[in-house]
Parts: structure tokens; sequence; C-alpha cells
């Protein structure tokens, strides 16, 4: 079935990845959007799900049943405001006659200001073709997971106030960090990352589409490296595409991963080498490099552990495991993230020492 | 009453019952023992000086000497006596400050009373015999003997009490003091005779004098005639010091001189506002440098008070008459509109301004920093003091801008003040400014500097400042010896303000611990002050080396004491730029389970702030203190410690941080800003998925050569390169580093995503020459994009110009569908006169029309004056002049 079409394209001009079957994975969820969309009766919607897994494509396609291929044509349009401390801030929004979008948290802590003026004063402004369209406009607020409190408070009332007028669609990886309220007053979309045979599929359609020649392992790193992302799948097809001159995908290609993510893996065996103040502060440096390349902590954090654990004793896991949690907990509370991911690094180095030491011991 | 028990009586004057404080006083008091214990009926006859001289606490070195020898035989002979524990009674420092009140209030006034006394009988010995025949009662005998006898009796009346030796405790309730002695104890009676402390000695004298008639009033006559010889001299030795500045002076009328009236520092505690100098003669700075200053605001006079005097630039030589030199404005002023004091702190600068500047008979007007200066101050100040000359009444005094530390204003304002002094005509300057700044060749005032008679002050004469701090003690009645204040002097580099507030510091020290000040002791004193300001290093090796916690004898303080000195260090310098410096060297070669912990306290730390700084909070502060020891217990250690500024964690956050336009927030928000495709992707997955592919993605393993010699798979390949980076707003810039051009990303996504990873010499790079040729066809691309993104917003002439391609289509081909659904979309073509593009219409009118037009409307002129217009216009399209068609 076709809900409508679905642009994987990341490179819009590029000939390759231009897909224009429709969604071709969570259907059934496809078609209870696209019920609502034919309806006056949509609700506020929470779509959530991790990174890649194609929660912008389900919002715009569910849009475009909505408004028709009008809310497809947009422009990008810088909002300015002034928060309470008359520091002027400009957000950038993209907005098509029926719907605007933007992420709040790109201006920090004044997202609250974001919520209370921008939004708001969108949302009071009705919609200019009621009669032939829907009643109500959308606005899509990306990252809302990112959204402070106070914004997330913010966003309570006017969800209520201006229902007629308007209507919000929460994006976001991290259901959790919505705060209940907001959970309460919207029906919750769970986009999961497609599965590997999904993947699979997807890109060798993708492949086909652009007559690209895919061999079999170098599809199966794509899909192991790209663990359910399929935005960085289609990314790495088409890097390692460019790799060769001849266009064309050799079947020993080695599949390019994202730097930063090489350097981590660096930097977890750095720390399986040798547990000292020297691989420390080694470390650290490596840390500051990544967190100056504004890499948030947390994925940091998350990638070490990945990193870190597969070569833990299953003794010492359990410890570990609850101790990440802890520091990661504490990095979220805190404001310098180099702490805690230290403190971090060093009790990971202290249980694995001393591990190593009593095993030594032991045999 | 118990005079029965009087062994001697001594003529100390101290009635306190006070252990004396120090040795001259130890040794005043117990030479009536040791000395005069078997003093002489002779002695007695001393003169009256030598008898006041021993009984004042500043006697002279002879007496000070044989007073320590007996101190020295007294502490052979007699040890203390158990007795005698209230000999070490501590003394109250207030009580030490009364003493010494009363005991220059006496020395003075018997200073007075011998001076006048000379003076009375030199006059006497003078006129002697002229005098004597014409008064009779002089022949009574009282001659200058019998004053001196007067005297003599008064003192020893009064002080011949005072103390008396007995051989018992005096058993009327006066105190006294125990001494043992070499057979056997004796006490020292001490009067208190707070009334006849009170009263003035030479009042009493004198009450003494009018007992007897005639001796009181040839004693009168005496004093009068003493008096007018001191004023008399006192007004040659003023004349005599403001010798130098007679001729500048002279030039002031008397009543122009302002007297410094009623100083409001006068009872200010600070010794630094109390001995400030007053007037002129009192400025310790240059000569010079004070004599320019005067001259220069003189040349004023002419402006401001309406005289001329040529006189003042008599003494001025000829190098210096440049300086001085006058314009040739209506009101001749001087060529310089306004002074630069410059010089270090602590010289006298604003002193020495405000004091020329009232000697010259102005009032001053003080801006300083601590009043907002902005544009709107500046003007304001300027037009209520220096602009009008109306102030210039009978009693008020023209005012005098100066404006203190003008090297912290902003350019602004000091452009704005420049305009100001070189304005001319009814807006010009009619008062003196003076500016005063540390640092003359600060940037702000540059523009100043350009029209300023600029001053610099140096250094001032150590001497010079000795000779004050002399003076300063012996005011204050602090014994200090001349070597000590050269020390201060030196260790306060000249600096006038700082070496006076030491030189209090260092006093209040030494009455605190009761010890004379040394130069020991200045300089402990002035060491630990400036431990105050010990540097941030300093700081942060006292956290992790033990070897800055030892005491004299090499051992480590005990963990308590270490606790307080660092919790002090905490309290003082904890903030957190320190706590950045504890993490950057923190790391020290220690077991990790000692970092571990470490670590876990950073974070405490760090959860503390967050508390602090998200509810404004601060109560949780207090606990930040077991961060520190905590860290200090666990890291201290006797290796040396190198340590570091924390530049990593600064690097990282300059370019991190938006408010400091961080570079890699700053590539990001470009890229997210530049391209159509990456408006739409957020700046995580910009930054994880997106953008370290794709600087993959652009850089195919294309040789570099002729666009030409490319297969037709390699077009593609840079093709589809040019388009992505186009969709992510990139393309390659030329920057020349080391001298060689070379096309680097733009913004600089690679620097963004490329880390020093172990393969990254497998990387590929585009040639220079390929990146070249990718930044040439990028710019074609976007060139394409914006014209076609114009030609989407259809304006007249683009429909225009569309109808003509139709019409040529149509011309041409046959009638398509498409052609005549265009035809129709674009039918209505209207145009405007000047409307858009003048050379975007070219349709034929004929003449015919225009004249229709004309003659039928009712506005005949009005259209003709239009049809004129409209003509010229169609004829500059058709290239034949107006005259033409309308003849």
């Amino acid at each position: 079935m076709e809900v409508g079409p679905m642009k994987i394209s990341l490179l819009k001009r590029e000939p390759i990845n231009r897909e224009k079957n429709g969604l071709t994975y969570h259907l059934k969820q496809a078609n209870h959007l696209k019920l609502w969309a034919t309806t006056n009766n949509v609700p506020h919607l929470i779509f959530y799900g991790p990174s890649g897994a194609g929660k912008k494509t389900r919002i715009k396609c569910f849009l475009r049943e909505l408004y028709g291929p009008g809310a497809e044509r947009t422009h990008m349009l810088m909002k300015s405001f002034t928060t309470p401390s008359n520091k002027k801030l400009e957000i950038q929004t993209i907005s098509s006659n029926y719907h605007i979008e933007l992420s709040p948290s790109d201006v920090g802590v004044y997202d609250r200001v974001v919520v209370q003026d921008v939004i708001k004063e969108m949302a009071q402004t009705s919609q200019i073709d009621a009669a032939s369209q829907k009643s109500f406009k959308v606005v899509v607020l990306c990252e809302a997971d990112f959204l402070t409190r106070d914004a997330q408070d913010g966003l309570r009332r006017t969800m209520e106030k201006y229902q007629h007028n308007c209507r919000l669609i929460l994006c976001c990886e991290n259901y959790s960090r919505i705060i209940e309220p907001l959970q309460s007053r919207c029906i919750a979309v769970n986009v999961a990352a497609p599965t590997d045979e999904q993947v699979a599929n997807i890109v060798e359609n993708v492949c086909q589409a652009e007559r690209v020649g895919i061999p079999r392992n170098v599809l199966q790193q794509i899909v192991e490296k790209s663990s359910g992302n399929l935005r960085r799948a289609l990314l790495m097809v088409e890097a390692t595409r460019m790799q060769d001159d001849s266009g064309t995908i050799p079947a020993d290609a080695n599949v390019p991963v994202p730097e930063w993510e090489t350097y981590l893996k660096e930097t977890a065996e750095m720390i399986l080498k040798k547990q000292s103040s020297d691989t420390l502060f080694k470390v650290r440096t490596r840390i500051y490099e990544i967190l100056s390349r504004c890499i948030p902590p947390q994925i940091v954090f998350d990638r070490l552990l990945d990193e870190l654990l597969p070569a833990c004793d299953d003794v010492i896991v359990p410890q570990i495991v609850s101790e990440s949690a802890n520091f990661e907990h504490r990095l979220l509370l805190g404001q310098k993230p180099i702490f805690h991911i230290e403190a971090f690094i060093a009790a990971f180095m202290d249980i694995y020492l001393t591990h190593l030491t009593n095993a030594k011991r032991v045999k | 009453m118990d005079d029965f028990n009087v062994i001697n009586s001594a003529d100390d004057d101290d009635g306190e019952l006070q252990y004396p404080v120090d040795d001259e006083m130890g040794a005043s008091g117990l030479r009536t023992i040791s000395s005069e214990d078997v003093a002489s009926p002779e002695d007695e006859e001393e003169d009256v000086m030598s008898a006041l001289e021993s009984s004042g606490i500043e006697a002279s070195i002879r007496n000070r000497k044989r007073r320590i020898e007996a101190l020295e035989n007294i502490s052979e002979n007699y040890g203390l006596h158990p007795l005698d524990w209230h000999m070490r009674m501590p003394v109250m420092a207030t009580e030490i400050a009364t003493k010494g009140f009363q005991s220059a209030a006496k020395r003075q006034a018997l200073e007075e009373l011998q001076r006048k006394l000379n003076e009375a009988v030199a006059e006497e010995n003078r006129r002697g015999p002229s005098i004597a025949g014409k008064e009779n009662f002089e022949d009574e005998g009282f001659d200058e003997k019998s004053v001196s006898q007067i005297c003599d009796e008064e003192f020893r009346r009064r002080f011949h009490r005072r103390e008396e030796v007995m051989s018992m405790p005096p058993i009327d309730g006066s105190p006294w003091m125990g001494i043992s002695g070499t057979e056997s104890r004796l006490y020292v009676r001490m009067f208190r005779d707070r009334k006849g402390q009170k009263e003035n000695l030479l009042d009493a004298v004198m009450r003494q004098m009018s007992r007897q008639s005639f001796g009181y009033r040839a004693f009168q006559e005496i004093m009068n005639e003493a008096e007018q010889i001191k004023i008399r001299k006192e007004e040659a030795n003023k004349k005599e010091k403001e010798a130098e500045f007679e001729k500048i002076l002279e030039a002031i009328d008397n009543d122009d001189v302002m007297e410094v009236d009623g100083d409001p520092t006068k009872c200010s505690a600070l010794w630094v506002n109390k001995y400030a100098a007053r007037n002129f003669a009192e400025l310790l700075s240059d000569d010079v440098v004070n004599r320019n200053l005067l001259i220069w605001l003189k040349l004023w006079d002419e402006c401001v008070f309406k005289r001329k005097n040529e006189k003042i630039l008599s003494g001025v030589n000829e190098k210096d008459r440049e300086i001085f030199q006058m314009d040739s404005g209506k009101v001749r002023r001087p060529h310089y509109k306004i002074v630069l004091l410059s010089g270090p702190a602590g010289l006298g600068k604003t002193t020495l301004a405000g004091i020329v500047a009232r000697q010259a008979g102005y009032a001053t007007m003080d801006v300083n920093a601590s009043d907002a200066r902005t544009n709107a101050d500046l003007q304001r100040v300027l037009e209520g003091a220096v602009k009008t000359t109306r102030t210039l009444d009978a009693d008020s005094r023209p005012s005098c801008l100066i404006l203190d530390e003008i090297d912290g204003c902003a350019v602004d304002t000091i452009r704005n003040l420049v305009k100001a002094i070189q304005a001319s005509g009814k807006k010009a300057l009619r008062r003196p400014i003076i500016g005063i700044c540390n640092n003359l060749y600060a940037p702000a005032i540059r523009e100043l500097r350009a029209i300023a008679l600029c001053i610099q002050l140096g250094p001032t004469n150590q001497e010079n400042l000795t000779r004050r701090l002399q003076l300063i003690c012996d005011r204050e009645d602090l014994r200090c010896d001349l070597a000590t204040l050269r020390r201060l002097c030196e260790l306060c580099a000249c600096d006038m303000r700082h070496a006076i507030n030491s030189l209090q510091w260092v006093a209040v020290a030494a009455r605190k611990r009761r010890i004379p000040i040394t130069s020991k002791l200045v300089q402990e004193v002035i060491e630990r002050e400036r431990s105050g300001t010990s540097s941030i290093f300093e700081n942060w090796q006292t956290m992790f080396d033990l070897k800055r916690h030892l005491d004299s004898k090499g051992r480590v303080f005990s963990i308590h004491d270490r606790a307080v000195r660092i919790e002090r260090l905490a309290l003082d310098y904890g903030d957190d730029r320190f706590v950045s410096g504890l993490h950057a060297n923190y790391l020290v070669s220690l077991p990790v389970a000692v970092l571990r912990k470490a670590a876990g306290w950073f974070q405490f730390y760090d959860l503390l702030q967050r508390i602090i700084h998200s509810y404004q909070n601060y109560t949780p502060m207090r606990y930040s203190f077991a961060f520190y020891v905590s860290l200090h217990l666990l890291l201290a250690t006797h290796a040396k410690v190198s340590v570091q500024y924390p530049q990593v964690e600064q690097s990282m956050f300059s370019k991190v941080e938006v408010s400091f336009n961080g570079e890699s927030t700053d590539t990001l928000d470009t890229v997210r800003m530049g391209g159509e495709t990456s408006r739409s992707v957020s700046r995580n997955k910009l930054l994880l998925d997106v953008l370290p592919l794709l600087v993959r993605i652009v850089q195919p393993p294309i040789k570099p050569m002729n666009e030409h010699l490319y297969t037709q798979r390699e077009q593609s390949l840079l093709n589809s390169a040019v388009a992505a980076m186009c969709d992510y707003g990139l393309t390659f810039v030329p920057t020349i580093i080391k001298e060689q051009v070379n096309y680097l990303f733009q913004p600089a996504v690679d620097v963004l995503t490329m880390f020093e990873v172990v393969d990254d010499k497998k990387r590929v790079y585009l040639a220079n020459a390929t990146r070249q040729l990718l930044a040439h066809k990028i710019t074609l691309l976007r060139v394409n994009l914006l014209d076609r993104d114009a030609a989407t917003v259809l304006t007249n002439t683009a429909k225009i110009k569309e109808l003509v391609a139709a019409e040529k289509e149509k011309t041409t081909s046959s009638d398509s569908k498409s052609t005549r659904r265009r035809l129709r979309q674009f039918g209505d073509v209207h145009f405007e006169f000047l409307g858009g593009d003048q050379n975007a219409v070219k349709k034929k009118i004929s003449m015919s029309n225009f004249s229709a037009l004309a003659t039928s409307s009712q506005f005949r002129i009005w259209s003709l004056r239009v049809l004129i217009r409209v003509c010229r216009s169609v004829f500059d399209v058709f290239g034949c002049s107006p005259s033409d068609v309308l003849h």
C-alpha cells in the first residue's frame, strides 16, 4: 500500500537515494496515521524512536496526507525574539503555509521564551484557508527531549488553550524525558528502528534504483555498522561508492564510519591497555578534543561504555554498568561534563585493574 | 599621711599605675631608685630643663643611655619578686594611647614654656638697664633668676610628690609598686593626680605667678614678647620654605589664593588622608612638575580672571617656554587646553592636581571612575563646569575640572572630550581641565594625548618620603628609626600611599603585639600583606604539594592544621578558575583508586555548583570545603608538581561556547544555515551522522587533470560531489598557508569532523587543483540555482520575457497545447511608466494614440505635461529628440 512518497533522500539533488516508494516498514502504524489524517480530529502527537529510524520522514508524510503537496513547499525563516534579560536571539524555522517546524533546544536555556513567545504567537493565528483545509495548523517541535523543564511546562497550557488552531507534533529520541503532563496530552507514536532485514532491504532497493551494484558482504557491513540507523546506512552506501574512482562498490570495500566513533574506539583501547594516571591524562586530552567538536557528552559516554563493556569480564560488568548509570545521571545533573566522564573512566580503570590483579593472584 | 616612711620622692610625672611598657618607661621608673635613691640635694639644683627632660618620655640620648645602664643594673641587682605579679599585667592598647597623648601634650607644654622662658630671659638681658629705670617694681627682685626660681619651685612642688619611695606600702590606699632592693624591699607610691594632669602645666605656672601680682604682670609681658618672637620666626620659616615659588605666587592676588578650609579629612582615621598634603609647600612630588602645572594653570588667568601677567613666565627657561605658549584666540588661552598627569599609583597625582588648582584660585570639580562616565555624563560636567563663565562671582570661584583615572574612559567618551576641547567660538572651552591617568600610553587616550600637555611624574624622592614618614611617626607618637623607615620606603617602591598605609598597619601590629617597630616587623607585615596576593599557581601548588605545609622544623603540619589552611585558601581563592586549575593538574602519579576518589570529589563539586547556580541558593557553598580538603588530603605528596594553567579546558570552551564565537559551534551553525538540505537536519544528526560521512562523500579519489580529460564516470562522480556540497552549503576557498594557496573547506567541516585516528594516513584528500575545480563548479551551480529561484518569483519583466519566448516558439513551431495555455496565462500584459526595468519594455506606440488621449482629456494642461514626459521616455527608446516630434 502507499501512504505517501517517502523520500529517504538525504542529498536531494543526488540521483542516488531518490526513492519514490511509500513507507516500507511499520506499515500498520502508517495506516493509522493515514486514517487520522483524513479526519478533522487529529490529536497532539509525540513521535519517538532512535536516531535514523525515520521519525521526521513519517512526520513529513503525515503532513502531506493532512494538507496535500502544499505542505512540502517550505521555506526557511529566522524568527527573532527577546529574552527577559533583553538579549536578542534568533531561531531558525522551516515553515510552509500549513505548518512550522523548529527545534527550540537550539537556543539552549532560552527555549522557554521560544515556547512562550514564538509558538504561542504561531498558535494564536488561525489557518488561512480554513474552509478548504484542516482547521488547524501544525507546529513540529524537533528534539523535544532536549527541551528544558520550564519549556515543557510552558507547552502544557499552550496545548490546551489553542487546541482549535493548532496541533503540536513533538519529535524526540527519548520518550521518558518528556514530562508526564505532556505525555498524557499526546498520542505517542513509537517509530522503532528498522530491523536489519528491513535496512538491508531498503539499501538494496536504493542501490537498485540508482543502478549501483552492492556486493553482499558490503551490504552486511553496512547493516552492521549502521545498527538500525537508516540515515547512516544510506550515507555509508554513498561514501563507500565514492571511495573508488570507478563509482562502483568493489567487493572488498571498507565501509567508512564517522571518525569520532573511531576516535572513541581508540580511546577505549587506550583505557583497556594500561590503567594509570598517565593514561587518564591522555584520555582526558582526547575527551576534550571530542567535546570541543560539539559532540554531546552523553553520546561520548554511551559510546565509551559500548566499547569498554565487551572487553570486561562478566563478573565486573554489573558493577561497571551500575557505576556508569550513576555517572551518567550525574552528568545530566551537573555542569561540567568532563568531570563526570573522567570520573567514570577513573572508576572503570580502578574496577578493571582490581579485577585483573585479583585474577592474577588467584592463578 | 604616711610621710614617715618616705625614703625618697621621685619626679616621675607618670601618674599611671602601670608597669611601664618599654625599656624607657621602665628605666625612668626604676631610675628613681637606682640613681636618685642616693641623689644629693645638689642634684635637685639641676636647671629646669634637665629636670623636665628627664621626666619626659622623649629624653635626650644621654639620658636614655643612662637609663638603659640603670635598667641593666637593676636587672642584675634585683630579680623579680614573686609579689610583683602585677608588673606583668598586660597593658591595654587604649591606655598606651592615652598615655602617649598625655605625654605628648606635656612635652609640648614644657618645650613651649622652656622656649618662652629662654626668649624672655634673652629679651630681658638685652633691654635690661633701659627698662629698669622706668619700672620700679623690677627692682623688687623679679629678674631672670626669679622667673626660673618660680618655675623651679613649681616643678619641684608638683613633681616631687608624684612618686615616693617608701619602706612600707602606703597606708592611705594610694597605688604603689614594689621593688626588691639589695637588702630590703622598697615601695614606690604613685599618685594619681588626675585633676592635676589634665591641667595644662603652663596654666598652672601662670596661676602660680598670678598670686604674686607684679611678678605676674612682668611674666605676662615677657610671654607676649615671646609669642611675638615665635610668630615672627614662623613667618620667616614659612617664607623661606616657599621662596622657590615666590615668583609665581607673587602673580597671584592674595584674595585669589584659596585657603584650605575646614578639612573633612582632618579627623580621618586613615593616615593617608590625615597626613595628605594640605598646601603647595607640603607636596612631595618633583618641584619642577609642581611648578609647571601651576604655571600652566596661571596661563588661564587671562581667560578666566581677565587679567594679564607676563611675570609668570619670567622664571621659565627657554626650552620650557615653548610649552607654555598661548593661542591666538580672541580671549587668549594656553596652547594646550588640557594637562595629562601621569605616573604610577600612589604618587599623589590627585592630591597635586587638587592643591594646585586651589592654589591658583579655582574650585575643583572631581570626576572619577566611581561616577558613571558615559558621554552624557561628560557633556553634563563639561557644560556645568568648564564651558560656562558665569560662576565668576564675588565669592564663588571658577571651577577647574579634574578628570581622574581618565585612561579608564571609553574611547568614545575621549573622542567627545577631544571634540569639546578643540571647539572654538561660543562653545570654546573656558576653564582648564586636568586629566589624571596611570598609563599615558593607554590606547583609550591616544587621541587626547596628541592635544594635551603631558606631564609625567617620576617616583617620589625617597629621602623626602622618609622625612614625611618620620613626621607622621612623630605626630602619632611612634618610635621608629630612620633605617626602618627607609626600608619601608624601599619595600613599597616609593609608593607614597602604600608606604603610609603600611606604616599605619605596622603601627597597629606593633601595638597589638607590644613590640617596637623594627625593620624586621615592617618586612614581615608587608610580606604577609603580599602573600595575600599570592599567584594562583602558588595556590594550586599549596593544594598538591606537601612542601608548602611544613612548619619551622620541617615537619608536615597535622591533618587538622592542613585542613584549616586549605579551608582558608579555598575561602580566599576558591572560584571556578581555581577548580579548573585543580582539575587540570590533579592527575599526579598516584594509584588509580586514589584518582577515582578524587574524580568523585570533582563530581561532588560540580553538583554543588549546579545547585548553587540553578537555584541561586548559596547555602550548599559551605560544603565545598569538604571538596577542597579531601582533595588535598588525597592528592598532596612530596613530589614536585609542575602546575599548568587549564589551557586545554579553556580552548575547548572557546570552541564550543556560542558566546565566544566558538569555532565548532560556528561551523555547525553555518552549515545549518547555508545548505538547503542541511536546514531540515538537526544539529546532532548533522554532526554525528551526516557531516563525518559527507566529508568523505565529497572527496572522491579523482586525479587532478583538465576537466575535459575526465571520463564520463569521473565526471558524474565530480558532479555528484558538487551537488552534495551545494546542498549542504559547502565550498572550497583559497587560503594562503605558508605562502601556498590551499583550497580549504568553507565552513571548515573537515576540522570539525576529522580526528587524529590511527588510520588517518589512509584518508583520501582531494588535490588542490581538484578542489579548485570543484569550487568553480559549485559557484556555477549556485548561480544557476539562484537564477532558477529568481525565475520562480514572476515579475512583469519575467512575464514579458516568457511571452516573447512563447511568441517566438509560436512562430517557429506548431501550436502546441502548452504554448497556447501559456499565452492565455500571460495574455493580460500591462506596464507602468518607469515601473520596472527600463530596457524591459519595448513596444511600438504611435503618436496618434497620445494625441487622441490629449485632446479628449478634460485636463489638458496636466495631460500635456504627462505626455511630454511619456514622449521623452519613448523618444529615448527610439533614439530621436522630443523637439523633432513636437514640431
